[in-house]
């Protein structure tokens, strides 16, 4: 009984010890497996990493709105950052232009005061001139233009990058930005608003190679589309042959398809060369720490039938009366 | 116990001390893309990222596996509005070049470095001219491009001595 006893427990030491053997040895076989795996990973992953990203860049050249959802929640996660890593260069930028504003101020000051002068004489004409308009467009029964709106934004970013001219803007559509809205600078437009985050939204800039906007030219009211190509001066399209462009022409937006009001300065006809007409842009983005981003125009009679509605009745007055 | 806390804190140094490379990276990878107001033009800051990714792969490349480089040129596409894939396409091909090269740039002096930047930089740049100009159909101008690629290169001795110090420190 006793020696029966022994050998079982030799038996069961032998069996533990065969199955620790095994899980060893199975143990081992999964190490060198994995380390296989991890080498010949290593190995490829370079070719697999760059395969892969070759496909999302032949996708997103052919579909570019294909990654838009991922883009604007990453811009819209990392705009914080951005703000906050800016903070520091701005206050050095701000500190820098004031020293070297001081020396300036005087000349500035000189300027500014005779510039004051004309433009109080201007003032008046512009005033007279409103007036007239006034009466005319009462006299002709004109659909009054919709009332324009800004949200008001900082600029915390930008493309860095010579073959995409866009910025970012810290303002979102829980502020009001919806895509397609006109972008302007301190003195004409810069941009639409090509996709809007929460919190930030980006930017595409007149200059870039994909911005077509439909402008006028004023004084001979040709309509024409602005084209970007990545350089300083964009130039105007769709010009027929025989038109008579003179340099200094103001080009303002037409307002044609209804995504931006109309008459918002753009630049100046820069040069006519070849066919080709250049116009320098009224604001640059450079130095340009905040922009307003301009609502889009409402449909004058879907305004007009809106006021109607929205106009107070004696039945409305009175149940806000009784509340 | 003490001997844990010891060597549990020499490890904490050790991870931090690595640590900041990859914290450098990001912050130059925003750095390209912050509106900075003494360096007004694009095209002197988006060589910040890649002089980082150069130095780093040439003097540290255990500190940046393939999949880091990828993930941060993913990042830079999402965050730059450039086509998603085309920085993380520029990086990789160089980080596999740079690998390739590395042995030979190291045993050089400062300036041949400097030179296999610029080489670096020009690859970058000539490939995203090259994939833009299929998505627009028009041709880059050669001047801007030239142009781009000096500016981008001259910014690099400025950082390389940071980075020397910093990679004798992680010697340390």
């Amino acid at each position: 009984m006793n020696f029966s006893l022994k050998s079982s427990r030799k038996e069961k030491k032998g069996a533990r010890r065969t199955i620790v053997v095994a899980y060893s040895r199975r143990n081992r076989r999964r190490v060198i497996r994995a380390a296989s795996i991890a080498v010949r990973y290593s190995r490829y992953s370079p070719m697999i990493l760059t395969g892969l990203a070759a496909v999302l860049l032949v996708t997103s050249m052919f579909n570019p709105d294909m990654w838009k959802d991922p883009r604007t929640n990453t811009t819209d996660a990392a705009a914080p950052i951005i703000s906050a890593i800016g903070v520091p260069f701005r206050l050095v930028g701000d500190a820098f232009g004031t020293v070297t504003g001081l020396t300036q101020i005087r000349a500035e000051n000189a300027r500014l005061h005779s510039e004051n002068d004309q433009l109080k004489e201007w003032y008046q004409t512009a005033m007279l001139l409103r007036a007239e308009n006034q009466s005319l467009k009462d006299l002709l029964n004109v659909l009054p233009e919709p009332d324009q709106s800004y949200i008001t934004t900082r600029v915390i970013g930008d493309s860095g990058s010579s073959f995409v001219k866009t910025i970012l803007i810290e303002a979102g559509t829980l502020d009001g930005v919806q895509e397609g809205q006109a972008v302007m600078g301190g003195q004409g437009m810069i941009g639409r608003v090509i996709e809007a985050g929460a919190k930030a939204s980006r930017v595409l800039l007149l200059s870039d190679i994909n911005s077509h906007i439909p402008v006028v030219i004023e004084g001979i009211n040709q309509r024409a589309i602005l084209v970007g190509n990545n350089e300083t001066f964009p130039e105007l399209t769709h010009l027929p042959p025989d038109i008579l462009v003179t340099k200094g022409a103001r080009i303002v937006t037409s307002g044609t398809g209804g995504q931006f009001p109309a008459g918002l300065p753009i630049g100046e006809v820069n040069s006519v060369v070849s066919g080709r007409v250049d116009v320098r842009l009224f604001s640059g983005t450079e130095g340009s720490d905040y922009v307003q981003v301009v609502e889009k125009p409402m449909n004058p009679s879907v305004r007009k039938s809106l006021d109607i509605l929205m106009m107070p009745t004696p039945s409305s007055s009175k149940t806000t009366l009784h509340r | 116990m003490p001997g844990l806390f010891y060597g549990l804190s020499l490890t904490l140094m050790q991870a931090s001390k690595f640590g900041l490379v990859y914290l450098m990276l990001i912050v130059l990878m925003f750095l390209s893309m912050i509106d900075i107001p003494m360096f007004q033009a694009g095209e002197i800051r988006q060589g910040f990222l890649l002089i980082g990714l150069y130095f780093w792969t040439i003097y540290r490349p255990h500190l940046l596996p393939y999949p880091v480089i990828f993930l941060l040129g993913i990042f830079t596409d999402l965050l730059s509005g450039a086509l998603l894939g085309l920085h993380a396409f520029c990086f990789m091909v160089l980080a596999i070049i740079i690998r390739g090269q590395r042995r030979y740039l190291l045993g050089q002096s400062w300036q041949m470095v400097w030179a296999g930047f610029f080489v670096a930089v020009t690859i970058t740049q000539g490939f995203q001219a090259l994939a833009y100009a299929i998505t627009s159909s028009a041709l880059p101008q050669l001047w801007p491009l030239s142009a781009n690629i000096i500016l981008a290169s001259l910014f690099y001795p400025l950082f390389h001595p940071l980075f020397m110090s910093y990679n004798h420190y992680l010697n340390e």
